[in-house]
C-alpha cells in the first residue's frame, strides 16, 4: 500500500505544475516510443488473434459482455461523478448499476438504457482535472497503451479503490484481472479495422495514435483549440492571397 | 419579334450556359452537399466484402472530387507549411491528393453500409461549417456519429476539409502525424515526400 501511495504521490506531483489545456508535452517520446514498439508487438502477436476470435461471437453475446464491463465500471463512474459534484450523473450512474444488475441479468442487458438512463463514463483522471490538476506529460504505458500523467494517475487510484477487486480478492490472480482482459480485447475487437487501417496508412503510427488519444480524451477542449487553429489557418492563407 | 427574341437570349443563354460550369460541389446548403456525399459513400457500401476494392475505387473518387485538397494540404504541414518551395507544390499536391483519399477511403470502406440523418449544422465562421450526422450501420445496434468539417469557396462551392468518425478529426490527425516527421527531419518537405510516395508504393 504504502508503494502505491509513493507512485500516485509522484506521478500527482508531475502533473500539478503542467498545462491545464489540452497540450500535451512529450519530454519522453524517445522511452515512449520504445514501449510503442514493444504494445504494438503485444497487440499483433496476441491481442489482435485474440479480438479477431473474439469477434466471431454472435452479436448478442458480444453485446452482452461489452454490457457487462459497462455495468462492472458504474460504481467507479458514480464514486467519480460525486468528487466531481456532477450529482445527477452520478445518480443515473448508481441507478443504472442497480437496475441492470437485478433486472439486466448482472448487467448482461442494458434495461436502463431503455428507460433513458444512458451511459456516462468518467474516472478518477477527470476528478482530478475537475480539481485543477494540470494535465502532466504524455506517456505510453506497458500494457495499457497511451495515458497523460494524470489519467495515468487515475487509472491508478481507479485500480485500487474499484469494488470489484474487493469482490473477487480471495479469487485465482487470472480470475482476479479477467474484467481487464476482458476489457481490452472487447475494446480492441470494436477497433479492428481502425487499428489495423490506421497501422498501414499512417506516416508516423506513434504520433497518429497520441493524437487519437488527445483528440478522444479532451474532444471539448480540442474543437474549441481546433476552431481557433483553423481559423489562424484560413487568415494566414488569405493573407498570403493562397486561398480560392 | 426580333427585340423578344434577344431579350430571351440575354436572359436564359448566361443560365444555360453556366449549367456546366457548376460542378457537383454546387449545393444550396451545407447539409445537401453532406446530404449527397453520405448517400453516394453508403451505396458504394453495399458492395459485398470480397469487393473491397472497388468500393474503396468507389469512395476514393467521391473524396477526390469533394476534398478541399489544396487547404487540406497545406493545413497539415503546420508550422512547416513555409517550407514548401514553389517548385515542390505542385509534386506535394498532387501526392496529397492521391494520400488522402486513399486514407479516407480505407479506413471508411472497413465500414457496413446503413442509413444516415443529419442532427445539426453550426456555422464557425472563418474554420468552416460543421454538419454532424448519425451513421445506423446495418449489423451494428451503436449508431456512429460522423462530423463533417466544410469550407465555402470564393465560386460558393462547398468542399470537405475534415471528417471527424469516431471522434477523431482525420485532417487534424495527419497534421500531427506530417509535423511529427517533420520535426525529425529538420522540416524538409523532399523527406516528406519521399515518405510518402514509399507510402503510397506499399500500399498499391
Amino acid at each position: 500500500m504504502k508503494k502505491i501511495t509513493y507512485i500516485f504521490l509522484l506521478l500527482l506531483s508531475t502533473t500539478i505544475y503542467s498545462y491545464a489545456n489540452s497540450e500535451i508535452i512529450d519530454p519522453y517520446e524517445k522511452s515512449n516510443r520504445v514501449i510503442h514498439n514493444f504494445n504494438d508487438k503485444i497487440d499483433v502477436l496476441i491481442l489482435r488473434p485474440v479480438s479477431v476470435g473474439y469477434s466471431i461471437l454472435p452479436n448478442p453475446l458480444e453485446e452482452g459482455i461489452s454490457n457487462l464491463l459497462q455495468n462492472i465500471s458504474e460504481p467507479i463512474n458514480f464514486t467519480n461523478f460525486v468528487f466531481q459534484g456532477e450529482i445527477e450523473k452520478a445518480f443515473k450512474s448508481i441507478s443504472r448499476f442497480l437496475i441492470n444488475s437485478t433486472i439486466g441479468l448482472i448487467g448482461l442487458i442494458d434495461v436502463a438504457e431503455k428507460i433513458n438512463l444512458e451511459k456516462n463514463n468518467t474516472d478518477f483522471g477527470f476528478t482530478l482535472k475537475s480539481w485543477g490538476i494540470g494535465e502532466g506529460p504524455y506517456l505510453v504505458v506497458p500494457f495499457f497503451g497511451p495515458r497523460s500523467t494524470r489519467h495515468l494517475t487515475g487509472s491508478i487510484i481507479d485500480m485500487v479503490t474499484n469494488p470489484l477487486n474487493y469482490v473477487l480478492k480471495d479469487e485465482d490472480s487470472v480470475i482476479r484481472i479477467s474484467p481487464s482482459l476482458l476489457y481490452a480485447v472487447s475494446a480492441r475487437s470494436g477497433n479492428m479495422e481502425t487499428i489495423d487501417n490506421l497501422r498501414v496508412t499512417s506516416i508516423d503510427y506513434y504520433a497518429s495514435l497520441k493524437s487519437i488519444y488527445i483528440q478522444n480524451r479532451f474532444s471539448e477542449e480540442i474543437n474549441e483549440e481546433n476552431d481557433d487553429m483553423i481559423d489562424d489557418f484560413f487568415q494566414s492563407l488569405d493573407e498570403e492571397n493562397i486561398n480560392e | 419579334m426580333n427585340k423578344l427574341i434577344l431579350i430571351f437570349c440575354l436572359t436564359f443563354f448566361p443560365i444555360i450556359y453556366s449549367i456546366p460550369i457548376l460542378g457537383d460541389s454546387y449545393y444550396d446548403s451545407p447539409e445537401s452537399y453532406v446530404s449527397n456525399i453520405a448517400q453516394e459513400t453508403l451505396t458504394a457500401l453495399n458492395f459485398p466484402e470480397e469487393e473491397i476494392d472497388k468500393k474503396v475505387e468507389i469512395i476514393s473518387k467521391i473524396f477526390l472530387s469533394n476534398l478541399a485538397i489544396k487547404e487540406i494540404s497545406l493545413f497539415v504541414l503546420g508550422p512547416y507549411r513555409r517550407n514548401l518551395k514553389e517548385e515542390q507544390r505542385k509534386e506535394y499536391f498532387e501526392l496529397l491528393k492521391n494520400f488522402i483519399s486513399e486514407i479516407y477511403s480505407v479506413r471508411l470502406a472497413s465500414y457496413p453500409s446503413g442509413t444516415f440523418k443529419i442532427l445539426n449544422t453550426s456555422d464557425s465562421g472563418r474554420s468552416g461549417i460543421i454538419v454532424k450526422t448519425l451513421i445506423e450501420f446495418l449489423d451494428d445496434p451503436n449508431p456512429t456519429k460522423i462530423d463533417w468539417r466544410l469550407i465555402k469557396k470564393k465560386n460558393g462551392e462547398y468542399k470537405i476539409f475534415d471528417i471527424r468518425v469516431v471522434g477523431v478529426w482525420m485532417a487534424q490527425e495527419q497534421r500531427s502525424t506530417f509535423t511529427s516527421f517533420l520535426s525529425k527531419n529538420n522540416g524538409n518537405i523532399d523527406n516528406l515526400i519521399d515518405r510518402i510516395k514509399s507510402q503510397l508504393k506499399e500500399k498499391s
